[in-house]
């Protein structure tokens, strides 16, 4: 690296304890999560917030998971974000694949269309979705969820895969073409093993906005036991803010899965906030 | 009767029109081949016989059949891609087999067929292996397989040794004119290399611009060329062009003089003055490039030539080794 | 009957390949936002018969003290708002970023690590910094009992002044990663024609960087405004979160979200007065408002291929 870019002794001095202090800001409210989730009992956690436990208990964990019914949550929100992850890619690939490389009279207009869903978020259109989920009978059904929050990731992904698509040349399709292969064989069996890396950005972007999702289940979610975690938090500190030791515990349930996918895959991750942040 | 028959075919993308009106006859087990710069429309050419392109106007008639319409497969084509384009998560053997696994053939049969294809092009032993662990040559090779293995009526070629070097490319050139002569099939070949044209084809078609300059055994082309784009397309050097007017040469009718540097003669005598600005020693052959009056003229020198730079030299022509053009570039 | 050409098969697995894609996207996102034309020119409580109304809706909007107030009010907190997420990413992002790209020890480390809250979900930003702020929280606790700096814990979302820039620190802690990311890849994009340049004319790191350096920024900054402007004017999720649809104390919090969520939904189970048509109409106005900054981002994103 060349001596523009090295610092002296002082500066990397100056320079260190900035970096430092907003890693503190970072880390903090986490740190304190962590320790206060594993105290034994509430009256610690008021008394001394960034104390160590005086005695480390996983009983908080198990508390939520089990008494304010995390795992039930938990289980709602990994059944949304799955099935979200598995229809996103599916559709937005298949899109993509024919609005690229079959295209046909009026194929620029539904690109267009899509684009627009890019552009004006769909909480803006509220009280018409919420229109056409109720009237479809969809009203407080995990599918009718499903539904609406895929609908919601399909602009970025089909602009993603789109991109993508346009950026890898034609002719292993055309050599499939040539052989015989209809769109479903070329579909499946060439594009899709092509566009593997520019898929996994799409499933991580839709899984972890799905899983982080807090408005749409608010809005189309009734019956709690069909919550996702975002819904059942909320639930829980509406009737025990108070249980502090709880809260932590349900919060760090709830960051552990995203968290996990980020460390799994940063890279991706990264590529899919500079690509994908079209929207947020 | 031809086996394909190319009628008033027009193509274009968006307002720009690439081929302009195209008629061709290609005779039955030829082996043709299109050549012309980067941009003359040689591979849209040969991806609208494919029928990899839509056509706007015009017939692709097969054996009396217009299959300007068809899917690519009803026309019964193979096609050697540039980049090879071999499924990269798929073995050789899979890749090979593609086209009878679509067409939901037994497994034996591909199988077997398979084997009697690796066996012909020497690929027996990478069978199991993915395009990404073979060599160039291979790559195409196993291109070449998966071609093959439908014995097609005709063969594509798109520019298959473009991405070789130039050793593997003489090796591939002699492996695809051994093929022709295992196969009877027709071969339809795209290439920008005069080189692969004048050996392999039977005849040449030479593009410029969307637009068919001349049709013609590589030894009429060469001989005869129709005008001076094809006069100076074909042959290694290149033609020399010499323009009437700047050289002042007295009698002529014809705009333009070629003749190629093989016909020039060098020495004490002839009828342009020159100096040598520069020599090439390659061995078999040598050349010398003379500035006269502004031009450059090459020269074929025999093997042991003595000449040295800035040497002043006349240089002088056989009458019968001239090609005359017009001013707007015809033979006349 | 004949064996179907390829062709005629090809043409139907297109449309086959197409359906499931357009079906969903179709109904639950195209179709709301077309409809939103319709819906915001009817008065409609979302049961029973919707009267058409003309433009009602907006005249109510721009004239009716009821809706007028809180409309007005719930634009300016947001611009007020954004202004303070976006100043507060634009300055400590670049400063952050641009720390990151000298040779400083850690980097790598210091980068996961502001990364980190980038994944986690609103929701749970939402509450952890809530009970942080908490007056029994972490951050009074150490500024009242450890070092005795404050006599009284500050009850920051209690305060009608500092609810709403605390939530806004809340979206900066949540997003500065996003502004961190984009303003280091400018950075190190211009990396070497920095190095040259300061080769050539050894120039002092200061006027390198701002020769060099800041002029790359710009577009940087612009598509991190951009993005955080479309995102703060439609998401009011930290709001709805600790300060419910009622956006308390006193509306202090209202942001446009909360207005358009308050009109389709009410602020309480029991509230009467809600209308899907002026729901509508409200969602139709904040499009409008952050059109011509999306359209600046989609067109810029279709430049890119």
């Amino acid at each position: 690296m060349h001596k523009i870019f090295s610092l002296s002794r002082k500066e990397q001095l100056a320079v260190q304890f900035i970096l430092i202090a907003w890693a503190c800001v970072v880390l903090i409210p986490l740190g304190v999560a962590v320790i206060n989730s594993f105290k034994p009992n509430l009256g610690e956690v008021y008394r001394a917030p960034l104390a160590l436990p005086s005695e480390w208990t996983w009983s908080n964990y198990a508390e939520a998971w089990v008494g304010a019914n995390f795992g039930g949550y938990f289980l709602n929100s990994a059944i949304v974000s799955l099935s979200v992850v598995v229809i996103v890619c599916f559709c937005a690939s298949t899109t993509a694949f024919v609005l690229v490389r079959m295209p046909f009279r009026g194929s620029a207009l539904l690109f267009a269309c899509f684009m627009i869903g890019v552009i004006i978020p769909i909480r803006l259109a509220l009280a018409p979705l919420f229109t056409i989920v109720k009237g479809l009978g969809l009203l407080d059904t995990l599918t009718g969820l499903i539904l609406v929050q895929s609908a919601s990731m399909m602009p970025v992904a089909v602009f993603i895969l789109t991109a993508f698509l346009k950026s890898v040349p034609s002719e292993l399709e055309d050599a499939a073409r040539m052989d015989g292969a209809l769109p479903f064989q070329i579909y499946w069996r060439v594009v899709l093993p092509l566009i593997r890396p520019a898929l996994a950005t799409v499933a991580l972007l839709s899984f972890v906005q799905a899983w982080n999702e807090y408005f749409l289940p608010l809005i189309f979610l009734q019956s709690s036991e069909l919550y996702p975690l975002t819904l059942g938090i909320a639930e829980f500190r509406a009737q025990f803010s108070v249980q502090w030791h709880l809260m932590f515990a349900g919060i760090l349930i709830m960051l552990a899965p995203t968290v996990i996918a980020f460390l799994l895959a940063s890279r991706q991750f990264i590529e899919g906030l500079t690509q994908g942040g079209v929207k947020e | 009767m031809s086996s394909l028959d190319i009628k008033h075919l027009n193509k274009s993308y968006g307002s720009v029109q690439v081929l302009h009106d195209i008629n061709l006859e290609i005779p039955e087990n030829a082996f043709v081949v299109f050549v012309g710069p980067s941009g003359c429309g040689k591979s849209t050419l040969l991806r609208s016989i494919a029928g990899l392109e839509e056509i706007d106007s015009g017939e692709i008639i097969l054996e009396g059949r217009d299959v300007a319409k068809e899917a690519p497969v009803d026309r019964d084509f193979a096609m050697v891609f540039q980049s090879y384009a071999l499924y990269p998560q798929m073995t050789v053997r899979d890749n090979i087999g593609f086209a009878l696994s679509v067409a939901g053939r037994p497994k034996a049969e591909i199988h077997r067929k398979v084997d009697e294809v690796a066996q012909m092009l020497r690929l027996t032993e990478y069978l199991d292996r993915k395009p990404a662990d073979l060599s160039g040559g291979q790559r195409q090779r196993v291109a070449i397989g998966r071609a093959i293995l439908r014995s097609p009526k005709a063969f594509l070629f798109d520019e298959p040794l473009s991405n070789l070097d130039a050793e593997l490319r003489v090796d591939m050139r002699l492996q695809i004119a051994e093929l022709r002569r295992q196969m009877s099939a027709t071969f339809i070949y795209v290439t920008h290399d005069q080189v692969e044209a004048m050996t392999l084809a039977d005849q040449i078609v030479v593009l410029r611009a969307g637009r068919i300059e001349q049709v013609g055994s590589p030894m009429e082309l060469y001989h005869h060329p129709a005008n001076s784009f094809v006069a100076s397309f074909i042959g290694s050097p290149k033609m020399n062009l010499l323009s009437v007017a700047d050289l002042g040469l007295a009698g002529e009718s014809a705009a333009t003089l070629g003749v190629r540097p093989e016909h020039l003669s060098i020495g004490a005598d002839g009828a342009l003055e020159g100096t040598i600005a520069a020599i090439e020693n390659l061995g078999p052959v040598s050349y010398a490039y003379v500035d006269v009056r502004g031009a450059r003229v090459t020269v074929q020198l025999p093997p042991a030539h003595g000449f040295a730079l800035e040497e002043a030299v006349k240089i002088g022509w056989a009458d019968d080794a001239l090609h005359r053009f017009d001013a707007e570039g015809r033979r006349i | 009957m004949a064996k179907m050409s390829y062709n005629r098969k090809a043409n139907l697995q297109r449309i086959a390949l197409l359906t499931p894609g357009v079906l969903l996207f179709g109904i639950f996102n195209f179709l709301p936002l077309v409809a939103l034309l319709g819906l915001s020119l009817v008065d409609w409580p979302g049961v029973g018969s919707a009267d058409f109304v003309g433009l009602e809706n907006f005249r109510k909007l721009a004239l009716e003290p009821y809706y007028r107030d809180q409309f007005v009010n719930a634009l300016v907190q947001n611009i007020w708002m954004f202004v303070l997420i976006i100043g507060s990413m634009l300055l400590l992002g670049s400063l952050l970023a641009l720390l990151l790209s000298f040779g400083t020890n850690g980097r790598g480390a210091y980068r996961a690590i502001y990364f980190l809250p980038y994944p986690l979900a609103g929701a749970a930003v939402a509450f952890l910094l809530d009970l942080m702020v908490q007056p029994r929280g972490a951050i009074n606790t150490f500024f009242v009992k450890t070092l005795g700096w404050w006599d009284a814990p500050i009850g920051f979302l209690g305060d009608t002044d500092l609810a709403l820039p605390t939530l806004a620190m809340f979206y900066a802690w949540h997003r500065m990663s996003f502004a961190i990311v984009l303003i280091l890849s400018a950075i190190v994009g211009v990396r070497v024609i920095l190095l040259e340049a300061a080769m050539l004319d050894g120039a002092s790191r200061w006027r390198m960087l701002k020769a060099v350096v800041f002029p790359v920024l710009a577009p940087a900054f612009v598509l991190i405004t951009v993005i955080v402007m479309v995102d703060v004017f439609n998401n009011a999720d930290y709001t709805l979160l600790l300060m419910g649809p009622e956006a308390g104390p006193l509306r202090s919090t209202d942001v446009l979200g909360t207005f358009l969520f308050r009109t389709s939904f009410g602020g309480s189970a029991t509230s009467v007065n809600v209308n899907f048509g002026m729901a509508a109409a409200i969602g139709l106005v904040t499009a409008i408002l952050i059109l011509p900054a999306a359209l600046f981002l989609a067109l810029k994103n279709l430049r890119k291929d």
